[in-house]
């Protein structure tokens, strides 16, 4: 007679952990789909979201029983059974889906509960009897029989604990997938760098060791036959060996990519209840799920986004009789979307709300003694609003459920800085506040140009370098590149790296961060190679210019050099104020002007440039002629009528042109006047680089 | 009278590590220059695949850099990490609790421990990561 598998006290704990990784990722796909569910119950249906969310109910219930966690065996039953006959309906209930968010969060508190959290407040029999009631069911007991759908027959009740039940679908070897720690992958990364360590070494003790044959053979006139005798002993397996060690390479870094939907899917219930609770009107819209990142990105990025949201629905997003009021539409929109570029991560949260509250966050900013009033007095807009990074910053009175915990964005900020990442925020007083995370895409395995100063290799992350170019005798303080000026790095910097002193500079590795362009001189370019990064090792203290480090092949230490550290020996460039009403129009102009090395900020009409103007920090304005509310001559005359702002270079682009339109720019005060297209392409850069100066060109 | 454990002596003699805290001795370390670590941290070293940081034993004693010298990877509870020295002399055994002078010698950096006449001073390995030259790097 077989007896039920009953784990002892540590090994049960420990699968408690693995199941609370699991059960995090079935209430995601729970979640989300819950909030497809509501929000259109037939395109759910139809496109096999509620069959994919009986799945996860299903795995959760199996993977519980394998835990003895009855109570979460019990709910994720029956919420099976009530999704199983929403699936027969063609419309879901309020108070459906409600029930079903109910019994999420109790899942997640018990498995909080059980895996060292607070204790769960939970009503395990009323949640199942309202599920099961909701359901039309009688509320059996859950069977290790039940399957989920299309084929799931009713679960079968059973009196022991019984082994996980595997889903129908995952049943085969090869969907099987096994949870494994960042830290055990991190420790296999380690083993595969030692074993490419060896690997070099072996190749080249064969190396020698095959010239040596050949020479002494050579000498005994028995080359050929015994030559090949060696070849063959030792390049077979060493090719092998090289073949091996790359593919384990691969597949261990791979090992290490999750989508970004992980951190994007529980967005939708965030926002619902948020929305909810706080009596807003929010569409969210939800772009690059699709993109994979580390593991250990995602980690940092997937609470960041949460509070992120929670944030833009709790200080930015106004209620709808106040975007009413304000000439907005009622439902505010809440736009989070990543990009990648290159090796790098752009992740956008943008709000149209009110905007931060500038005169909060001085007062907040002067009563935590982070400055003194009489410099926050001169502070401008743009730099107040960066207050809100600070460790332990809110501007609510009181500690509320929400987001005012004074723990958020500050931890946000440290997290991606430790994985060299940052964060932007701009924020345009009554239209709304965008914060941008950026952070690498991969983190284990990272390509790196290698290069060489003072007799060291010298590594640049290729994602930051934009070209190299041979370098002219003699040290210029300068190279052009493109037609633009980019200035080369100090030589403190290169001492930083070489300090024995370096020789000659052949050639410059032209760096970028998110704004600006350095070149940075070195004596060679030895290669390409994609390498695993580690950050600097404790006890070192840490050095700016140099956050992490790699293994070559041959056992050299290789520095990589912080693009952003590297580029701060820099001013900021100048930040232009775009302004345009047709989006094509902004994202062509945007491109035009960071590729030109600018900062820019965008806005869709005259009125909302003018308010960001009045902000601060912005160093000329792009103009459209025909826009909505305020157009662009009204907006130039405004910003020509403002004591502070009346210097500000300005630039009419107007698609329509002729001597009238010329005239009328030129009278409303406008710098210069583009048409749009080629003319604007070509000279636009080189006009508010002249507008800018004696401002240093970016 | 002797202890259990042992230590091993360093060049300039008089200084000596605990062998317990020892990993490997490495006689011509390749290091990566570091400069922005502080004077005493010479840079990165490769340890049988993993990266450490590496010290001067010169810088911190004397002020001066070691000329040529070894490394000694040690453990730590902060990690591992390497420390350059002039060379090692041998083993010896640790001198018993008793023969240990009550106070510290004058004028001597806290992570070198008092020792009987004639006997080398031990580097105390956690004590020496507390140095704020080592923690910070000023």
């Amino acid at each position: 007679m077989s007896r039920a598998f009953r784990p002892d006290d540590e090994l049960r704990q420990q699968l408690l952990e693995i199941f609370a990784g699991e059960a995090r990722d079935e209430l995601d796909t729970l979640s989300s789909g819950l909030v497809a569910l509501e929000a259109d119950p037939q395109a759910a249906l139809g496109s096999g979201k509620v069959d994919e969310m009986m799945r996860a109910a299903h795995s959760l219930k199996g993977s519980a029983r394998a835990v003895e966690l009855e109570p979460v065996d019990r709910i994720s039953h029956a919420l099976e059974n009530l999704l199983r006959a929403e699936a027969g309906r063609t419309e879901v209930s309020g108070e459906a889906a409600d029930l079903g968010y109910r019994a999420l969060d109790a899942i997640e508190a018990i498995v909080e509960a059980a895996t060292g959290g607070p204790p769960a407040d939970v009503n395990v029999a009323g949640i199942c009897e309202e599920l099961n009631e909701a359901a039309g069911d009688d509320g059996e007991p859950s069977g290790r029989g039940a399957e989920p759908p299309p084929s799931a027959p009713v679960p079968s009740p059973s009196p022991e604990p019984a082994p996980a039940a595997t889903p129908a679908g995952d049943s085969g070897a090869h969907n099987a997938t096994v949870r494994v720690s960042v830290a055990k992958l991190d420790r296999l990364v380690a083993a595969v760098r030692e074993l490419e360590t060896a690997r070099v070494g072996v190749e080249h003790a064969t190396g020698i060791i095959t010239e040596e044959a050949e020479a002494a053979d050579l000498a005994a006139r028995r080359h050929d036959e015994r030559a090949g005798v060696i070849r063959e002993i030792t390049q077979g397996p060493l090719g092998r060996l090289q073949r091996a060690a790359r593919e384990l390479s691969d597949d261990v870094n791979q090992a290490r990519t999750v989508p970004l939907s992980l951190a994007f899917d529980p967005l939708p219930r965030a926002v619902r209840d948020l929305a909810r609770d706080l009596g807003r009107e929010v569409e969210l819209k939800v772009s690059g799920r699709e993109i994979d990142v580390d593991r250990a990105v995602l980690e940092v990025i997937r609470p960041a986004l949460v509070h992120l949201v929670r944030n833009a629905i709790d200080h930015g997003i106004e209620s709808p009789a106040m975007r009413a009021a304000a000439g907005k539409p009622e439902a505010g929109t809440l736009s989070v979307s990543a990009r990648a570029a290159g090796s790098r991560l752009a992740i956008e949260v943008a709000d149209d709300g009110a905007g931060i509250d500038g005169e909060a966050v001085q007062a907040k900013a002067v009563e935590a003694g982070l400055v003194d009033s009489g410099e926050a007095a001169q502070m401008d807009y743009s730099e107040i609003v960066r207050f809100v990074l600070r460790p332990a910053f809110s501007t609510r009175d009181s500690v509320s459920e929400i987001s005012g915990r004074g723990v958020g964005l500050d931890a946000v900020f440290e997290g991606l800085a430790a994985l060299q990442g940052s964060v932007d925020i701009t924020s345009v007083p009554g239209s709304g506040t965008t914060v941008t995370l950026h952070a690498p895409l991969a983190i284990a395995a990272t390509e790196c140009i290698i290069a060489e100063l003072g007799g060291y290799p010298v590594g640049i992350v290729l994602s930051a370098a934009e070209r190299i170019v041979p370098l002219e005798e003699g040290r210029p303080d300068h190279v052009q590149v493109a037609g633009r000026r980019v200035p080369l790095a100090s030589e403190e910097t290169m001492g930083i790296l070489a300090p024995a002193g370096h020789g000659s500079p052949a050639f410059v590795i032209v760096v970028a961060d998110e704004t600006r362009r350095i070149a940075f001189p070195v004596e060679a370019i030895r290669s390409v190679l994609r390498l695993n990064t580690m950050p600097l090792p404790s006890p070192l203290p840490e050095v700016e210019l140099v956050r992490s480090a790699a293994i070559l092949p041959d056992g050299e230490v290789l520095r990589i050099v912080d693009a952003r550290a590297l580029a701060a020996e820099l001013p900021p460039p100048p930040r232009i104020l775009l302004v345009d009403d047709s989006e094509t129009q902004l994202e062509r102009g945007r491109r035009l002007l960071v590729a030109a090395g600018y900062l820019v900020e965008t806005a869709p009409d005259g009125a909302i440039a003018l308010a960001r103007l009045k902000a601060g920090d912005v160093d000329a304005v792009v103009t459209d002629f025909e826009m909505p509310e305020m157009d662009g001559f009204e907006l130039t005359r405004a910003v020509r009528a403002d004591t502070e702002l009346k210097t500000l270079p300005v630039v009419v682009w107007s698609a329509s042109g002729g001597n009238e339109l010329f005239g009328i720019a030129s009278e409303a005060g406008a710098d210069a006047f583009f048409m749009k297209g080629h003319e604007a392409s070509e000279q636009l850069p080189e006009t508010l680089e002249r507008l800018l100066s004696p401002r240093p060109a970016p | 009278m002797s202890t259990p454990g042992g230590l091993l002596e360093l060049l300039p003699e008089g200084r000596a590590l605990r062998q317990d805290d020892l990993i490997q001795i490495i006689a011509e370390p390749l290091i990566a220059p570091v400069v922005g670590a502080g004077e005493c941290w010479r840079g990165l070293a490769n340890l049988r695949g993993a990266l450490i940081g590496v010290a001067d034993l010169g810088v911190l004693l004397d002020g001066y850099p070691t000329e040529g010298g070894v490394m000694v990877a040690i453990s730590s509870s902060r990690g591992d990490f390497g420390l350059v020295c002039e060379g090692v002399s041998g083993n010896r055994d640790l001198p018993a609790a008793d023969e240990l002078p009550d106070e510290p010698m004058e004028g001597d950096p806290d992570w070198l421990l008092p020792s009987p006449p004639g006997e080398p001073r031990v580097i105390d390995i956690e004590l020496l990561l507390e140095d704020e030259r080592m923690r910070t790097g000023r």
